[in-house]
Parts: structure tokens; C-alpha cells; sequence
């Protein structure tokens, strides 16, 4: 099965039919899709910004990420959550929209980003944890995570213009 | 004094025509008012959540709140800049949107409540803060509900 034709299989289920056939679900959960946004891009700005030696700068880069992480987290799976629910009411318009495929494009290097960045500099934060800006690695980091970030909400919002 | 002059010119105005009529003009300026509100929202979220004890717990709720104060203030400005261009491109149907209204008397509640009870109350956790902190997260989350209200209709 392609994954057109998954989604054209998604599309005609019961719950994708009653997602998109309702007047309250579908705004509510968008609320909730943009709630969790502030939550999971927002938290993930501080800790890019700590990095950056912005903001929080006499706080451990080690304290800032470890306390912040668990509210990413589940701005994450509100977000997730909230964005299948979405796709789920129109997979197949989904599917076309090009605004659509570049933010799940974006997504992925968006998750890759952090994974490879606690598999790598982040190792040896000890090093650098008290120091106001992390090192050159950290801070490109940061960099792409914000630009990736701005990217998806501003790609997201466009997914209603095509 | 009423207010509708003002939004019969913002209607009008040519300077307000690109807001009006370009498809992207208004997309681009939403888009912008999104990345604020993830910005605003999310330090509003870190702070509050903090004094609640959910996040920061090992620093004092005052000095998160003075060290995310900048993003707070540059996101509050983009939002308001963004926002006023948005009602310009529709001015009359915000004039007359109840949602709208509601938004903005929220709007000025929160930032009212921020700089004031919200700013002397949080300097520790005590009872106090923890009752600002949720009435913060509360006013915000209304005035965002309202503002998400004023796209239907």
C-alpha cells in the first residue's frame, strides 16, 4: 500500500470523517495544537537562548536543560498528539499540501538535531556547564534549533493557505 | 469617546491595503504573531509552572522571571505590532466581533495583572505567588481561547 492510498484509507474512517465534520473538535484541537506549541517550541527556545548565553547565564547549562526538559516533553506529546489527530481529519489534503510535507521535512531534522547534539557535545558538558556561552558546537546547535523551530510554526500556519 | 472612527479609518486607510487585500500580506504577518505568541507563551508557561513547581523548582521564581524578561517583552511588542496590523486588515468585523472585544479586555487584564500583582507577588514560592502564577497562566490561556475564537464567524 502507498501512503497515498493509506491516506486515502485514514480519510474515509469513522473518527477522521467525525474530526472533520465537526464544528467544535477540529478548532479545539488546533487550540491545542498551538497551546503545546508554546510549550515545546517555547521551552526549547530558553534552553537554545541559555546556550547562546542570552538568558540564565549564572545558571548550569546541565540545571536550565534537565528542569526544562520534562515540560518539552509533554509539549511534545501534546503537540504530536493533537497534530496526528489533525492529519487524521484530512490525511489526503495533507498529503498534497506542499507547506504540509516541508514541516514534516523540517520535523524530522528538528528531532535529529538534539539527538545528535546530546550524543556529541553535550557529552562533556561538565566542561562548559558553568560558562555563560557554550562552545562554537553548542551554539550552532542552538542556531539551527531556533531557525528550525521558527521554520515548522511558520510552515504549519502556512498548511491553511494551500 | 468611542473607538469606531478609528476602525472606520483602519478599514480605509491605503496604508492599511496591503493587510487588506494580498492573500501572504495577512499570512505573514499571522505567521509572526504565532512565533510571538510561542516566545510569550512559553515564558509565561516556564515562570508560572516553575512557582507551581513544575520545571524551575531549584531557582528562585523571581530571578527565572527577571532573566526570561526580555524574551517576555520583545514577544509582547511583536505581538501587539503584529495584532494591531491584523485588526487593520479587518477592522470592522473585529469592531464588532465579540470575541474581539473580549480578547482585548483580556489582553489589558493580563498585561495589567503581569506588571503589577504577578510581578510583586512571585518573588518566592509561597502561597501567595503559587495564586498569581495561576491566575497568570489563567488570563493568558483566555486570552489566547478568545482570540483563537475571533478566526470563526
Amino acid at each position: 500500500m502507498s501512503t497515498l492510498q493509506a491516506c486515502q484509507w485514514l480519510n474515509d474512517t469513522q473518527l477522521a470523517t467525525a474530526i472533520r465534520e465537526s464544528e467544535i473538535v477540529f478548532p479545539l484541537i488546533e487550540t491545542v495544537h498551538v497551546l503545546a506549541i508554546a510549550l515545546l517550541a517555547g521551552t526549547v527556545a530558553i534552553v537554545d537562548l541559555r546556550l547562546l548565553g542570552l538568558i540564565l547565564k549564572r545558571e548550569r547549562v546541565s540545571q536550565v536543560a534537565g528542569q526544562i526538559l520534562p515540560l518539552t516533553w509533554v509539549g511534545f506529546a501534546a503537540m504530536a498528539g493533537s497534530g496526528v489527530l489533525l492529519f487524521l481529519a484530512e490525511p489526503t489534503k495533507s498529503y498534497y499540501n506542499p507547506a504540509f510535507r516541508f514541516k514534516m521535512l523540517l520535523l524530522i531534522v528538528a528531532g535529529l538535531n538534539p539527538l545528535i547534539f546530546h550524543r556529541t557535545v553535550y557529552r562533556n558538558v561538565a566542561q562548559w556547564d558553568e560558562a555563560a556561552a557554550a562552545p562554537r558546537r553548542a551554539r550552532l546547535t542552538a542556531y539551527l534549533s531556533l531557525t528550525l523551530w521558527s521554520g515548522i510554526i511558520v510552515a504549519g500556519r502556512a498548511i491553511a493557505y494551500f | 469617546m468611542s473607538l469606531l472612527p478609528l476602525f472606520q479609518w483602519a478599514a480605509h486607510t491605503p496604508a492599511l491595503a496591503v493587510m487588506r487585500d494580498s492573500k501572504w500580506g495577512f499570512a505573514i504577518v499571522e505567521m509572526v504573531h504565532l512565533l510571538a505568541l510561542a516566545a510569550l507563551g512559553g515564558a509565561v508557561l516556564v515562570v508560572d509552572l516553575g512557582i507551581l513547581g513544575i520545571g524551575f523548582r531549584r531557582q528562585a521564581p523571581g530571578r527565572v522571571a527577571r532573566e526570561l524578561a526580555p524574551i517576555f517583552v520583545v514577544s509582547l511588542i511583536a505581538m501587539v505590532l503584529s495584532g494591531t496590523l491584523l485588526v487593520g486588515a479587518e477592522a470592522m468585523k473585529c469592531y464588532y466581533h465579540p470575541a474581539f472585544r473580549l480578547k482585548m479586555a483580556l489582553f489589558a487584564a493580563a498585561v495589567l495583572f503581569h506588571f503589577t500583582i504577578h510581578r510583586s507577588a512571585i518573588g518566592s514560592f509561597s502561597t501567595w505567588s503559587k495564586v498569581a502564577a495561576v491566575g497568570s497562566l489563567t488570563l493568558w490561556l483566555a486570552v489566547g481561547l478568545a482570540g483563537r475564537e475571533i478566526g470563526f464567524l
